[in-house]
C-alpha cells in the first residue's frame, strides 16, 4: 500500500471518530431552576386596595372558618401527629392556601376567569418506615377545580379536601391522595379545645407597618382518626390534629430572610405556637411572636423578648444541597418552659415550588423526658 | 521506477487537465453540490419539522400522554371540573385553539393557544419554556383581559415589545390584547410563531366561551382506568398521543416520501454530471493513461488513482453541499412547515435543527454517488489493451455498442417499472416505479439521441443541406461525450415540466372544486356563537328575507366521532336548487335520491374512500351519542379539505342523530344579479349582531387558492432546482461538445469553411442539441406528469387531480434549453486545437 493510501485510510479513521464523538456527547444539561412564590407574595401596586387586617376582628365560628375575599392571601393548615395499631408514628400536613391576584378583578365572559389561584400541600412522614413525601397542586376555582365554602365548610382543591360531614363545623372529614407516590389519607377530626386566637385577640403583626398583619387563630387538639398510606405502608392511626387559620394581605419585609415556626402539643396539656422572624442579617425580627395556652385554658403571649431560639443539630439534603436546622433547643423563662424540639425523621424537606422543611417533631424537657409531640416549619434557607 | 513516481505524475496530470478546463470543474462540483445540497436540505428540513410537529403536541407539557377529544361537538367545561376531581387528574390541559388577526404596529394572523395558566405554572422547571414563559407574567394573564404570550417571532410580525397594547381584528373586531410578555426563544428559530394565553381569555378572544377544543392529559395505568370509567356514553375519545402523533405520521409521511424523492432525483442529477464529466476527462486523458500503462503501471493503480481523484471532486462538492444544504434546509423548513401547518394543523414550535447525522448522510450519499458514477467510466478506461486506449474508433464504436446496451437495459427497467406501477396501491412502491421508469428514460436518451441525429443527417443529406446534415452525424459520433450529460439534461428538464403540470393540475382541480364547494355567495359565519336572543330559524328567516336573497345553505363542520385523527364530519343542508352546486359527485350528477329522503345514508370523499377502502354501497360505522350506528355509502364526491377523508350527512339527520343543534356557517344565495345588494344588507346585518361574521365567497376562494399555492411553494422551489441542474447540464453537454471538436473544425476549416461558417456550425449544433434534448424532455415531462396525478397523487393524498396540458410549461422547457444552448454557443471561441491546426 503506497504512502498515499495509508495516510488516506488515516485521516478517514480520523474523521470517522470525531464524527463518532460529535454524535455522541451529551447535551449540557441546563441547571434546574426554581421560582419563588415571590410573584404571588410580594408587595405589589395593589397592595393598598386588598383589604387589610388593620385592627383587631371579632371573629365568628363557624363564619370564619369559611373564606374571606377580599383579604390577597388566605390558608388553612392541617397538620397532625399519630400513631398507629403497632406505636409507629406518623404526620401529615394538608394545607389550602388561596392567593387573590387583583383587588379589583373586570368583569369577564369565560367561566374560567378568575381572580383567585389556589394551591395545595399534602405531605405524609412514616417514621416507622423512615419516609416523607410530599405533593402540592395548582388549581383555580372554574370550572369546579378549587375553591372554599363557609356553610357547611369545605375547601378543596381537585379531589384533595377538607369536608365538614354535616351542617357543624365537626365532624371533619380530610380527604388527599396522589396515587403515583402511593400517598393516601382519610381522617375524620373532631372538636378539640377551641380556637386559640394569636396576637392581639387574633390580630397578628407581620412587620412594623400598619396592616402587614394578618388574622390568625388555630384550632389544637382535634382527635384524628382514620388511615394513611405511603409507598406500601399503610396504617390505621389516630391522634391529636392541628389546624391553623390565617388571612391577610401581609407581605414579608424586605429584611426578612425566613422563619422558624413550630406548633407543639404539650404533654402537659399546653398547645404552643410560636415563630422567630429571620433578618436577613442575622437575629430575629421584632414581630417574632407567640402564645401559650395553659392546660387550664389561660393564654400568656409571647413576645420577641419573652422567648429564645436556639438552632441545633443541622442536616443536609441529598436532594437540595441545604442545610437544615433540624434540632432546636426553646425557652420561654416567664413559663419556666425548657423545650428540645427533635424531628421524627431528618428527611421532612419539601422539595415544592417554594422548598421548605416541615414535619413531625417530638419534645423532649430539659431532663430529657418526652414532653409532647407537634410539627415544625423552617422556611427560607439555602436560597 | 517506483509507483509513487507514477502516481505523482498521474495526479499532476490529472489536475492540470482540469486547470485548463476550470469551468468544466465548477459545474460539475456545483452540480454535484447542488444534489447533495438538495439531500441535506430536504433531509434536515423534514426532520426539524417533524420534531416541530412533535414539540407541537407536546408544547403545553413535556410528558403528554393522552389526549381527550371532543366527538361531535366541543368538550364541556363542566365535565371538565367532573373528570378533574373525579380522577384526581393533576397534570390535565384543557386547551382551545384558533387564529387571531391582530394589529399591533403590523398586522399579523397567528395561531392562538389557550389553555389553563394554573396547570403551566403548577409545571415549574418541568414545563419547558411554556411553563418559563407563564411564570413571568402569572398574575397578569390570569387577570388581564387579553393578556397573551408571544413567541419572539410573533412580536416580531406585529412590530410589538412586551407591554403593548394590540388589537384583535379577526374573529369580531376590536377587542384589546396585551402583550404580557415573549415566550423564551425556541433554539434556532424559525417559524412556528404564536400566542399563548390563559384558557378564559382564549376563549373570550376567540368568541368561545364554554367551548374546549381537547384535553391534553399527562396518566399512568391507573389514571387511564379513572378516566376511561369517568367517559361520558357520548363518544368522548381518550387516544394516547402515539395515536395522534401516529395519525400524523401517516398523513406527513406521503408528503415526506414526496420531498425524499424530490431530493433523491436532485442526486441522481448530480451524479450524472459527475458521470460525463469523468467520462469526459477520462477520455481526454487516454492517452497519458496508454502511456502509463505502456510503461508498467497496472490497472488496479490506475484505477486507484482515478478513485482518489474522484473521492477528492466528491469531497470538495460534498463540503459545498454540506454548507449550501445547511443554508437552503433552514429556508426549507418555514415551507415544510407552513405546507403541514396549512395542511394539518396549527404548528406552534419551530426549530430548525442542523443533525450531524443529516448533515453526513448526505455527505455520505453525494460520495457513494460519485464513486458510483465514477465506476463505468473508469472501468472501460481499465477494460482495453493499452495500445488501444489512444484510438477513437474504438472510442466511438464502444460508445454505440454501449448507447445499444443501454437501449436495451432500459427496455428492462421500463417493463420492470410499468409492471411495479400497476399493482402500485403505496408509494412505497409508486415511487420506486417512478424511479425505474426515470432511469429507463434516462438510459433511452443517447440510443435515441443517436438515432435522432442519424435520421435528421440523412434528411438532410437527401435535400442537399451538407453543413447541417454533418452537423447532425457528427452529434451523433460524439455521443460517449455528451450522452450522460444529455441524459441529465432531458431528466431535469423532464421533472421541471411534470412538477410544473402536477401542480397546474391540482390547482385546476381545486379552483373546480372550490366552484362547487363555495357555491354561495356569501357565507355568514355563526361558529361564534348566535347573538343572544337570536334562534338560528330567527336568523334564517331574517336572511332569507333580506333583498336579494334566493335562500341558504347551512353547514357544521366536527371532528369525526369515534375515529382518532383529522377525519372530518361534514353535516350540510344544501342551498336552493337550481343554485346550490354542493358536492362535487365522482363521475357526475347530483345529490342522491336517500339523501334527501332522509335516511341513514352519508357521501365520502375520495380520500376517505381510498383510505378506508369503502365506496358506494359499503356501509361505515359512526359513533353517535345513542352508541355505533351504520350508514350506507350512496356516493363519493370530491374534495381536497382533508385528506384523511370527510364523510358527509344530511344536516336535519345530523342534527337528530348527533344531538348538536350548533351550525358552523349559512350560506346565503343572491338572486341572478343582485350578489352585490345581498352582501351589502348582510354586512349591516351583522353589523347590528356582533358574533356575526359576513364572508365574501369571493375573498373565501381567493384565501383557498392563496394557502394552495403557499403549500405548493415547496414543490416550486424544486422545480426550479431541477431547472438550475437543468441549465448546468446543458453547458456540460455544450462543454464536451466543444471538446475535441477541434480536429475536426481544422479540418472543415482546411476545406475551405471560414471562422464565420465555423462558428454557425457550432451554434447549428448546440441548438440541435438543446432542441433533441427539449424534444425528448417535454414527452418524458407529460409521462411523468401523468404518473403523478394519475397514482402518486390519488396514492399520497387520496386525491384525484385532473390532468392540465399546460403549454407555457413546454415552452418554457424548450426556452430554458434553447437559452442555454444559445448562450453557450453563442460567443464561443474556435477550440484552440482547431485555432492551432488552422495555422498550421
Amino acid at each position: 500500500m503506497s504512502r498515499l493510501m495509508r495516510s488516506l485510510l488515516l485521516l478517514a479513521g480520523i474523521v470517522a471518530l470525531l464524527v463518532a464523538v460529535v454524535l455522541s456527547w451529551p447535551g449540557a444539561a441546563p441547571p434546574p431552576e426554581r421560582f419563588t412564590l415571590a410573584a404571588l407574595m410580594g408587595e405589589t401596586a395593589e397592595t393598598e386596595s386588598f383589604m387589610r387586617a388593620l385592627g383587631p376582628a371579632r371573629f365568628e365560628f363557624p363564619r370564619d372558618h369559611g373564606p374571606h375575599p377580599g383579604f390577597r392571601n388566605e390558608w388553612w393548615y392541617f397538620t397532625g401527629n399519630l400513631v398507629d395499631e403497632t406505636g409507629s408514628e406518623w404526620g401529615f400536613q394538608l394545607t389550602f392556601f388561596r392567593f387573590e391576584l387583583s383587588a379589583r378583578p373586570p368583569e369577564r365572559d369565560s367561566r374560567w376567569a378568575t381572580n383567585e389561584v389556589w394551591m395545595a400541600h399534602f405531605a405524609i412522614t412514616d417514621a416507622g418506615g423512615r419516609r416523607h413525601e410530599a405533593r402540592e397542586r395548582f388549581g383555580r376555582p372554574a370550572p369546579g377545580g378549587a375553591g372554599a365554602s363557609t356553610l357547611p365548610f369545605a375547601v378543596w382543591l381537585d379531589n384533595w379536601s377538607a369536608r365538614s360531614l354535616g351542617e357543624e363545623f365537626f365532624p371533619l372529614a380530610l380527604e388527599a391522595s396522589d396515587p403515583a407516590s402511593g400517598m393516601h389519607l382519610d381522617l375524620i377530626l373532631e372538636a378539640g379545645r377551641p380556637p386559640l386566637l394569636h396576637g392581639e385577640d387574633g390580630l397578628s403583626q407581620k412587620g412594623p407597618e400598619p396592616g402587614n398583619a394578618s388574622y390568625y387563630y388555630t384550632l389544637t387538639r382535634m382527635p384524628a382518626a382514620g388511615s394513611l398510606s405511603l409507598g406500601t405502608r399503610s396504617a390505621r392511626v389516630s391522634g391529636l390534629a392541628w389546624l391553623d387559620r390565617e388571612w391577610g394581605t401581609s407581605a414579608l419585609g424586605e429584611g426578612t430572610a425566613g422563619w422558624d415556626w413550630f406548633g407543639l402539643t404539650l404533654s402537659d396539656g399546653s398547645d404552643l405556637m410560636l415563630y422567630g422572624l429571620r433578618r436577613s442579617g442575622g437575629g430575629w425580627q421584632d414581630e417574632s411572636a407567640g402564645t401559650l395556652r395553659r392546660p387550664d385554658g389561660s393564654l400568656l403571649r409571647l413576645s420577641r423578648d419573652d422567648f429564645q431560639l436556639t438552632p441545633g443539630r443541622r442536616w443536609r439534603s441529598p436532594a437540595s444541597g441545604v442545610s437544615w436546622p433540624v434540632d432546636w433547643r426553646l425557652e420561654v423563662p416567664v413559663a419556666g418552659l425548657v423545650l428540645d424540639v427533635l424531628p421524627l425523621l431528618d428527611d421532612q424537606e419539601q422539595n415544592l415550588a417554594v422548598r421548605y422543611w416541615e414535619g413531625a417533631v417530638r419534645l423532649l424537657d430539659a431532663d430529657g423526658v418526652d414532653a409532647g409531640r407537634g410539627y415544625m416549619e423552617l422556611v427560607g434557607y439555602g436560597d | 521506477m517506483s509507483a509513487r513516481w507514477f502516481s505523482g505524475l498521474a495526479l499532476r496530470a490529472g489536475l492540470r487537465y482540469y486547470r485548463d478546463q476550470p469551468a468544466q470543474l465548477l459545474v460539475t462540483l456545483l452540480g454535484l453540490a447542488l444534489g447533495v445540497a438538495v439531500v441535506i436540505a430536504t433531509d434536515l428540513a423534514t426532520g426539524s419539522a417533524e420534531r416541530a410537529v412533535e414539540d407541537s403536541v407536546r408544547l403545553l407539557e413535556p410528558g403528554v400522554t393522552h389526549r381527550l377529544l371532543p366527538a361531535g361537538r366541543a368538550l364541556d367545561e363542566g365535565y371538565y371540573a367532573k373528570l378533574r376531581r373525579g380522577a384526581g387528574l393533576e397534570r390535565a390541559f384543557p386547551v382551545i385553539e384558533g387564529r387571531l388577526v391582530v394589529r399591533g404596529g403590523d398586522v399579523a394572523r397567528l395561531p392562538l393557544v389557550g389553555t389553563d395558566a394554573v396547570a403551566l405554572f403548577d409545571r415549574g422547571e418541568a414545563g419547558g419554556r411554556t411553563a418559563a414563559g407563564v411564570q413571568a407574567a402569572f398574575a397578569q394573564l390570569l387577570t388581564t383581559p387579553g393578556a397573551v404570550l408571544a413567541t419572539p417571532g410573533a412580536a416580531a410580525a406585529l412590530g410589538a415589545a412586551p407591554g403593548d397594547a394590540l388589537l384583535v381584528e379577526f374573529p369580531g373586531s376590536g377587542q384589546r390584547l396585551v402583550l404580557a410578555g415573549l415566550l423564551p426563544a425556541a433554539a434556532g428559530g424559525g417559524g412556528g410563531d404564536f400566542l399563548l394565553a390563559d384558557i378564559a381569555t382564549a376563549q373570550e378572544l376567540l368568541r368561545r366561551p364554554g367551548v374546549l377544543d381537547r384535553v391534553d392529559l399527562v396518566l399512568d395505568a391507573a389514571g387511564i382506568d379513572a378516566v376511561t370509567a369517568l367517559l361520558p356514553p357520548d363518544g368522548w375519545q381518550l387516544v394516547t398521543l402515539q395515536e395522534t402523533l401516529a395519525g400524523f405520521d401517516g398523513l406527513s409521511r406521503a408528503f415526506r416520501m414526496n420531498l425524499q424523492a424530490f431530493s433523491l432525483l436532485a442526486l441522481l442529477l448530480g451524479a450524472f454530471l459527475v458521470y460525463s464529466t469523468m467520462l469526459l476527462t477520462l477520455l481526454r486523458r487516454r492517452a497519458l493513461f496508454a502511456t502509463l500503462r505502456c510503461l508498467g503501471m497496472t490497472r488496479l493503480q490506475v484505477a486507484g488513482l482515478l478513485l482518489i481523484e474522484v473521492m477528492m471532486f466528491a469531497a470538495i462538492a460534498a463540503a459545498m453541499g454540506m454548507v449550501l444544504g445547511i443554508v437552503l434546509g433552514a429556508g426549507l423548513v418555514g415551507l415544510v412547515l407552513r405546507t403541514l401547518d396549512d395542511l394539518y394543523f396549527p404548528l406552534t414550535v419551530a426549530d430548525y435543527a442542523v443533525t450531524w447525522r443529516g448533515v453526513l448522510r448526505g455527505a455520505a450519499l453525494g460520495l457513494f454517488a460519485s464513486l458510483a458514477a465514477a465506476v463505468l467510466p473508469v472501468l472501460e478506461v481499465l477494460r482495453e489493451a493499452p495500445r488501444m486506449l489512444g484510438q477513437r474508433t474504438v472510442i466511438e464504436a464502444g460508445a454505440r455498442g454501449l448507447a445499444a446496451r443501454c437501449g436495451w437495459l432500459a427496455l428492462v427497467l421500463l417493463a420492470a417499472g410499468a409492471g411495479l406501477l400497476a399493482v402500485a396501491d403505496a408509494l412505497e412502491q409508486a415511487l420506486p416505479a417512478m424511479f425505474l421508469l426515470l432511469g429507463a428514460a434516462a438510459l433511452a436518451v443517447p440510443g435515441l439521441v443517436y438515432l435522432l441525429c442519424l435520421g435528421l443527417a440523412r434528411v438532410w443529406a437527401a435535400s442537399g443541406r451538407l453543413l447541417p446534415a454533418w452537423a447532425a452525424r457528427s452529434l451523433a459520433t460524439r455521443l460517449s461525450r455528451t450522452g450522460p450529460a444529455l441524459a441529465a439534461l432531458v431528466l431535469a428538464l423532464g421533472s421541471f415540466v411534470a412538477v410544473g403540470l402536477l401542480i397546474a393540475g391540482l390547482r385546476a382541480s381545486v379552483d373546480s372544486w372550490l366552484d362547487y364547494s363555495l357555491d354561495a355567495d356569501a357565507y355568514l359565519l355563526v361558529d361564534a356563537g348566535l347573538p343572544a336572543g337570536l334562534s338560528l330559524p330567527e336568523l334564517r328567516a331574517q336572511v332569507e328575507a333580506l333583498p336579494g336573497a334566493a335562500g341558504v345553505s347551512l353547514s357544521r363542520r366536527v371532528p369525526l366521532p369515534g375515529a382518532p385523527g383529522q377525519a372530518v364530519l361534514l353535516a350540510v343542508e344544501p342551498g336552493p336548487p337550481g343554485l346550490a352546486r354542493w358536492p362535487q359527485m365522482r363521475g357526475g350528477g347530483g345529490l342522491p335520491e336517500a339523501w334527501r329522503a332522509g335516511q341513514d345514508v352519508v357521501l365520502v370523499s375520495e380520500a376517505w374512500s381510498r383510505r378506508h377502502e369503502q365506496s358506494t354501497g359499503d356501509r361505515l360505522t359512526l359513533l353517535t351519542p345513542d352508541g355505533p350506528r351504520q350508514f350506507r355509502i350512496e356516493g363519493l364526491f370530491v374534495d381536497y379539505s382533508s385528506e384523511t377523508g370527510v364523510v358527509a350527512m344530511a344536516l336535519d339527520r345530523y342534527q337528530a342523530l348527533f344531538d348538536d343543534d350548533v351550525v358552523g356557517a349559512v350560506g346565503v344565495f343572491a338572486l341572478p344579479g343582485e350578489s352585490e345588494e345581498l352582501l351589502a344588507a348582510l354586512e349591516s346585518l351583522a353589523d347590528d349582531f356582533p358574533p356575526l361574521r359576513v364572508a365574501d365567497s369571493r375573498q373565501l376562494r381567493a384565501f383557498s387558492l392563496a394557502i394552495f399555492d403557499r403549500t405548493f411553494t415547496v414543490t416550486r422551489v424544486l422545480q426550479l432546482i431541477a431547472g438550475i441542474v437543468a441549465f448546468m447540464a446543458l453547458l456540460n453537454a455544450l462543454r464536451a461538445l466543444q471538446m475535441d471538436a477541434g480536429r475536426e473544425l481544422a479540418v472543415l476549416h482546411a476545406l475551405g469553411l471560414d471562422r464565420a461558417g465555423l462558428r454557425q456550425l457550432g451554434r447549428l449544433q448546440h441548438l440541435l442539441l438543446g432542441l433533441l434534448a427539449a424534444l425528448l424532455a417535454v414527452p418524458l415531462g407529460l409521462m411523468l406528469a401523468r404518473l403523478l396525478t394519475g397514482t402518486v397523487t390519488p396514492i399520497a393524498f387520496g386525491w384525484s387531480t385532473r390532468f392540465v396540458l399546460d403549454a407555457r410549461l413546454m415552452v418554457e422547457a424548450m426556452l430554458l434549453a434553447l437559452g442555454a444552448a444559445l448562450l453557450a454557443g453563442w460567443r464561443a471561441p474556435l477550440p484552440a486545437e482547431t485555432r492551432r491546426l488552422s495555422r498550421e
